[in-house]
């Protein structure tokens, strides 16, 4: 698991890679705050190289989306494929979450 | 729960002061009954001789004494009762409150030395020594429940040590299992693959309990040190036996079975310190007991020279070592009548499961063991380690496999190894895998985080099956009882403020599996068992 975050123009991007499973949801946590931080601007989680998550992975999304609403931000995911969409859509999430 | 009585103490000023005038009025009815009888007596005696006003007068004047007397004596009655009794309400109002668990309450002063001092003390005598017993069993209880926690982590100690991480060789199907009888066990088990040597030992210690643990302990520490350095079985036993046997003050002893199985050669090298003669599964299919020497259990006598033994071990031959918790489990039947599972039952059992893998063949007999016992208490520790020879080990592809996890998060990589191994093994697609492999570890890192106290050492088993195009998950754990299929379902459609984080895990097991069973054993384990068709 890995995120890299990029800033640019004051809007947010979080390029996530690999497994988010349980053993390493709690470092995928702690790796979004600095995004929690910025939760009033535009963020966008690019899911292009992300290939399994957790619940708790998808506890730190939920998270994400609550406190952008919360400031007035916007929070996108994009290139969302295979497991991890069929994972959205399992929980639901395909609804609370904004997936382009 | 049994409910507390409900019922009030009547000891109030109304009450007592009754008391003190039903008294009183008995005292004046008995003193107004001598005035009769005198008054009677006096007109007898004095008759018409006397005069009548002196007569009247007498009788005026002895009415208003009498009545005066009569009040006096009520109202001095009274008081006198109302004295005496004011100590008894004391009584009665310390007694409430050393029963509502207020054993200082002070005791009324008493200074007359009389029945109520008897009763003063005899209340003293109560409230020191009901003290005493509170003491004495709060600090019983509370060395019990040191103790009992001690044990429990005793007993992780102890499972720790056994080797549960089993060898993964095309040539080798290898399981094991120990279930003590009680919080900790005196048998043993253990194994280690050297190039192309598997070292083996099964084990048991006299006794039970904490102080067999202990020697268990030391015994497979002994075999873990000495199993690469010596070679040969009867080496490993002799040097085994020389450590323990040179300081046993207390002659506690190990019955033992090394074997060292070389999977180059097929040979079956071995030593039998007394234990149970493992039982053979030959390759062309004959159940028997393995013929062994019966040397001297290990740590009796210092410098016993151990015979050792060899037999051609060929491919597709099978050895199973136990421990006498397995042929004496016993039964006892509502009359009494006891019997035991015996050799015949084992062999038997054997000769049913010839093809079985070595978890099949383990959870067969656990379960026969269960069944036969019946509800009986088993007072033995049952320890079993099964190991087939062979190239056609792995080829049976619906043979289940089995992983032991121990309750930390980092064995969920480890189980994902596992599981991608199993998937590849039968064809199933890489989202396929991933899919699957997300609802059983939601369910295992569920056990991981809840199922056992903080700070507890746990396992969690997961055993895998695909047959007929079925994939059967079997997760089984120790800790506290959790159904799953009694858990309220999260609400997917719920909008993203009514949404509650949490509860995603069971609900993502319950979406991905086919069929959810949950069954809570009798003896303490949760088992999850869950099926996906894979066709």
């Amino acid at each position: 698991m890995n995120i890299e975050i990029k800033e640019q123009n004051g809007s947010y991007l979080g390029i996530l890679t690999g497994w988010i499973d349980t053993a390493e949801a709690s470092q995928f946590l702690e790796d979004l705050k600095p995004l929690m931080a910025n939760a009033n601007k535009s963020i966008e989680l690019d899911c292009n190289q992300l290939e399994y998550i957790c619940s708790l992975g998808l506890r730190g999304l939920l998270q994400l989306k609550k406190e952008s609403a919360a400031k007035g931000g916007s929070m996108i995911l994009t290139h969302v494929k295979g497991e991890v969409l069929k994972i959205l859509l399992l929980t639901g999430f395909d609804r609370l979450l904004d997936i382009r | 729960m049994v409910e507390a009585p409900n019922f009030e103490y009547k000891y109030d000023l109304a009450y007592r002061k009754s008391f003190a005038a039903r008294l009183s009025f008995r005292i004046m009815g008995i003193a107004a009954a001598v005035f009769l009888v005198a008054v009677v007596l006096f007109f007898h005696f004095t008759g018409d001789s006397m005069t009548l006003p002196l007569t009247h007068q007498i009788v005026k004047y002895g009415t208003i004494v009498f009545i005066v007397g009569l009040t006096s004596l009520f109202v001095f009655c009274t008081w006198a009762i109302y004295q005496m009794s004011r100590p008894l309400q004391q009584f009665a109002e310390s007694a409430v409150s050393i029963a509502g668990g207020n054993l200082d309450t002070p005791l009324p002063k008493i200074h007359s030395e009389d029945e109520l001092l008897q009763l003063r003390n005899s209340f003293e005598y109560m409230q020191t020594s009901l003290k005493q017993h509170i003491n004495d069993l709060q600090a019983t209880t509370a060395s019990k429940e040191r103790l009992q926690s001690e044990l429990i982590i005793a007993h992780d100690i102890q499972m720790g040590m056994l080797t549960t991480v089993f060898p993964e060789r095309d040539d080798l199907d290898l399981f094991a299992s120990m279930t003590p009888a009680k919080e900790v066990g005196g048998d043993l088990y253990d194994f280690i693959l050297e190039d192309d040597e598997l070292f083996f030992i099964i084990g048991d210690v006299a006794g039970k309990g904490v102080p067999a643990s202990l020697y268990m302990a030391v015994t497979r520490t002994l075999f873990r040190h000495l199993a690469g350095n010596y070679q040969s079985a009867a080496n490993i036993m002799r040097e085994m036996n020389h450590a323990i046997a040179s300081a046993n003050e207390s002659l506690v002893f190990v019955t033992a079975f090394v074997g060292v199985l070389d999977l180059r050669t097929h040979h079956l090298t071995y030593c039998n310190a007394a234990h149970n003669a493992p039982a053979l599964i030959t390759a062309d299919g004959q159940c028997q007991l393995l013929e062994v020497e019966t040397n001297l259990p290990i740590g009796i006598q210092d410098h016993y020279r151990y015979e050792e033994q060899q037999i051609a071990f060929p491919e597709n031959t099978a050895l199973l070592l136990y421990t006498d918790g397995l042929t004496e489990a016993m039964y006892i039947s509502a009359d009494g009548g006891r019997k035991l599972f015996g050799e015949d039952r084992l062999l038997h059992d054997l000769e049913k499961n010839k093809q079985a893998s070595a978890i099949e063949v383990i959870d067969y007999l656990k379960q026969h063991v269960n069944v036969f016992a019946d509800g009986t208490v088993q007072g033995d520790d049952l320890t079993l380690l099964f190991l087939r020879h062979g190239a056609s080990c792995k080829n049976d592809s619906t043979a289940p496999r089995r992983i032991i996890m121990k309750n930390e998060m980092t064995e969920v990589s480890r189980m994902r190894g596992f599981f991608l191994s199993v998937c590849r093994e039968h064809d199933i697609d890489d989202d396929t895998f991933k899919t699957l492999n997300l609802a059983i570890e939601e369910w295992v890192a569920n056990v991981i985080n809840y199922a056992y106290p903080k700070g507890i050492r746990g396992h969690v088993e997961l055993t895998a099956k695909v047959s007929e195009g079925v994939l059967t998950l079997v997760i089984k754990d120790h800790g506290a009882p959790f159904d799953p299929t009694q858990h309220t379902d999260v609400d997917v459609e719920a909008t993203l403020d009514e949404r509650q984080i949490g509860g995603l895990g069971i609900h993502l097991v319950k979406a991905i599996m086919d069929t959810i069973h949950y069954e809570r054993t009798a003896d303490g384990y949760n088992v999850l068992t869950m099926t996906k068709n894979v066709e």
